[in-house]
């Protein structure tokens, strides 16, 4: 029993950073109709954004003045918001280029993108293309023993319903954020009406960059240990997350990130010899919601403009 | 694409020329060794860049600093030339590698791999140039074979071989019974479940109650350790290498399993393993080495002082000693045949060569018959000789010691 309870802990926390990610894609999907095929690499750019920081005397001097806790978070927020930016950077160079033409453009220029950077990473970052160990910035200790909870599961998974929530507060609740619905729903109407379309669109660069930034930091944290090329697999689970929940739909990635996370670890679990066919079951799951039910668990039905 | 394609053939048909002429010129004076003045060179391929690029570039630095100091002691009529190249622990990277390396008629010789699946890409490729590769790193039971002799030679111990001590080791002398196998999907993964279960089989009284394959890049490991956590083993035997055994460990003691010990094969024994896992958390994990400490080594204190004073930043790692010796068994062999490849890859196979690991000969399938081995043990943050540890003296526990 208590060994079943763990392993579910263990799938609710591995589908925590998938639904993250998963969200980000439905953000993007949402406004502007296209797949930004890089955010598994902008969220390990954060990741090692944040190593980079933890190397020089910012954390020390931080603690100096703020208690450790907070100066963590000072240190995460700093490195999301270097992912914010490059998102809205890569927004202006390889996907506004684009607007109104095929959305395999930006499609092609953002999986390009993220090759770019993450071979970058592993050019310029020193050893760029050995596993790095990450810092623990989440207490380590255990919760249960028994129950195999550790604080840091605890954090990574209200962090997680944190972030969503606040984004859920901000998409429903605020001026920006309902904007922002509106362009995604119907862009020529919300522009008839006086909305600043663009502004919409760069605060929702801006706010999927961040919220990439914080799932790389915490799938960092849970692997402990980043590599230059971690953002493709990732990138690609939280993009598969997303279409099974269904594209565009906030929940419904998180319903998609955790869908696959179950199957993942159950499969471990559960299946003798089950450990080296995890990732195929995932993927094979995905095949057949494409088949059987292509607009995901939340989406909803698309219907053939005529 | 058209020019492309003619550019090839050409470059191609220039290449089968140059193979021709020196084919023709070795015919004519095979007995003599040539000796003019001139420059013979070596290929060195291993992982210079990747995941496992620490365990290529010290095998790198020892393979250079062998031939440098060849080069130095004035008693070649040659100069020999290190030709580096990286396989990138990939099969595609590292058979182009080879490709590179017997398309230049003045490599009569390979030294080569740290993986297992890039060796078995690249030795038909050395066979059929008929290029001699000795292998210093790669241990899949299968590379040395009567099908590649005389071709391939080995101067490491295959995992067959490895894992017997390091069996011995942890059942009799340390007394775990009860194991759980991790291992990845690779030939080396799977070669080493296969060689682990083989070893326990032999021992009564010992089970296995779980094998786990893992993905190379796999960065989870939770839900297997959690099953792991629920079965109680005595120890796990990891047969697998740094980036994931680190993160075993450091999630396994996440999980509570601190006190369960971790066995692994000489593919996490690195300092990076220690450097990744943390020190706190790699405490007390054994690994294997095949061969002895360097400063246990006849010769070795000498190397360590040379490799030093060469100036080379990274550690030459638990591989170095063996590309320092298959390059000095290729110097020796090519003293004795000159610039004969048939003559050469004789030499090789009939190699008696006392360096660093002790006396190296080879087997009728060009494996190695030297296998003594070392326990290691992470001690503060470093990869200490058991027989020189706190844990060996009784001064600590290991992990789950009654």
């Amino acid at each position: 029993m208590s060994l079943l309870l763990s392993q579910i802990i263990n799938a609710i926390m591995l589908g925590s950073t998938y639904s993250l990610i998963a969200i980000g894609f439905s953000l993007f999907f949402g406004v502007m109709d296209i797949v930004v095929f890089s955010a598994g690499d902008v969220a390990i750019v954060a990741a090692f954004s944040i190593l980079v920081l933890m190397g020089t005397q910012m954390l020390p001097v931080l603690d100096s003045i703020l208690p450790h806790a907070v100066s963590s978070v000072v240190m995460v927020f700093v490195g999301a918001m270097i992912t914010a930016l490059l998102m809205l950077l890569m927004y202006r160079l390889v996907i506004k280029p684009f607007e109104g033409k095929s959305p395999l453009m930006p499609l092609l220029s953002t999986i390009a993108s993220g090759i770019v950077l993450r071979e970058l990473i592993g050019i310029f970052y020193p050893q760029g293309r050995n596993p790095q160990a990450f810092p623990q910035m989440l207490p380590s200790g255990t919760i249960s023993s028994s129950l195999m909870i550790s604080w840091r599961n605890v954090i990574i998974i209200l962090a997680t319903v944190f972030l969503v929530a606040l984004l859920y507060w901000f998409v429903n609740k605020t001026k920006i954020g309902l904007s922002i619905q509106a362009v995604s729903q119907n862009r020529e109407a919300a522009m008839m009406v006086g909305l600043n379309w663009r502004l919409s669109i760069l605060v929702t660069f801006l706010i999927g960059g961040f919220l990439l930034g914080v799932s790389g930091f915490l799938v960092a944290s849970y692997s402990e240990v980043v590599r230059f090329d971690m953002g493709s697999m990732y990138g690609l689970k939280g993009f598969s997350a997303a279409v099974v929940g269904g594209l565009g739909s906030m929940f419904g990635g998180i319903a998609g990130g955790m869908l696959i996370a179950f199957i993942e670890v159950f499969v471990t679990a559960y299946i003798p010899g089950g450990s080296a066919y995890s990732g195929v079951a995932g993927f094979l799951m995905v095949i057949v919601f494409i088949l059987f039910k292509p607009e995901g668990i939340l989406g909803e039905k698309t219907v053939e403009k005529v | 694409m058209k020019r492309l394609s003619k550019l090839s053939i050409k470059l191609l048909a220039l290449m089968m020329v140059f193979s021709l002429v020196a084919g023709c010129g070795s015919q004519g004076t095979a007995s003599a060794p040539k000796t003019e003045n001139k420059t013979v060179k070596i290929a060195f391929l291993g992982p210079l860049t990747g995941s496992n690029a620490m365990q290529g570039v010290g095998a790198r630095n020892a393979f250079q600093l062998a031939i440098k100091q060849a080069n130095d002691s004035g008693k070649l009529a040659y100069k020999l030339e290190v030709v580096d190249l990286d396989d990138a622990s990939n099969p595609g990277t590292g058979a182009s590698a080879a490709q590179k390396a017997v398309a230049d008629p003045d490599v009569l010789a390979a030294v080569g791999h740290w993986n297992s699946p890039v060796a078995e890409a690249t030795i038909p490729i050395f066979k059929s140039a008929g290029i001699p590769l000795v292998i210093w790193g790669a241990i899949g039971p299968k590379l040395t074979s009567a099908d590649n002799y005389p071709y391939v030679t080995r101067v490491a111990p295959t995992q067959v071989q490895e894992n017997a001590p390091l069996a011995a080791f942890a059942i009799k002398d340390l007394g775990r019974k009860k194991w759980a196998i991790i291992s990845d999907t690779s030939t080396y993964g799977k070669s080493n479940t296969d060689a682990w279960k083989n070893e326990l089989a032999k021992s009564p009284g010992t089970e296995v109650v779980s094998v786990d394959e893992i993905q190379v890049g796999q960065i989870d490991f939770r839900p297997i350790l959690s099953k792991i956590k629920n079965q109680n083993v005595d120890a796990i035997y990891f047969g697998g290498v740094v980036m994931e055994g680190a993160m075993v460990r450091r999630q396994a003691n996440e999980l509570g399993l601190n006190n369960t010990l971790l066995v692994g094969i000489s593919g996490i024994l690195d300092d990076k393993y220690i450097e990744t896992a943390g020190s706190e958390a790699a405490e007390g994990v054994i690994a294997t080495k095949p061969g002895k400490d360097v400063s246990e080594m006849a010769g070795g204190k000498a190397f360590d002082e040379a490799y030093t004073q060469a100036g080379y930043k990274e550690p030459y790692g638990a591989y170095g000693p063996y590309a320092y010796d298959a390059a000095n068994i290729v110097v020796e062999a090519l003293k004795q045949a000159g610039s004969d490849k048939k003559a050469l890859v004789e030499a090789i196979t009939k190699a008696k060569h006392d360096g660093l690991l002790g006396t190296t000969t080879f087997n009728e399938v060009g494996q190695t018959t030297n296998i003594a081995s070392t326990i290691s043990v992470v001690q503060d943050g470093k990869w200490v000789a058991w027989d020189a540890s706190k844990y060996k003296s009784g001064e600590r526990k290991l992990p789950g010691a009654k």
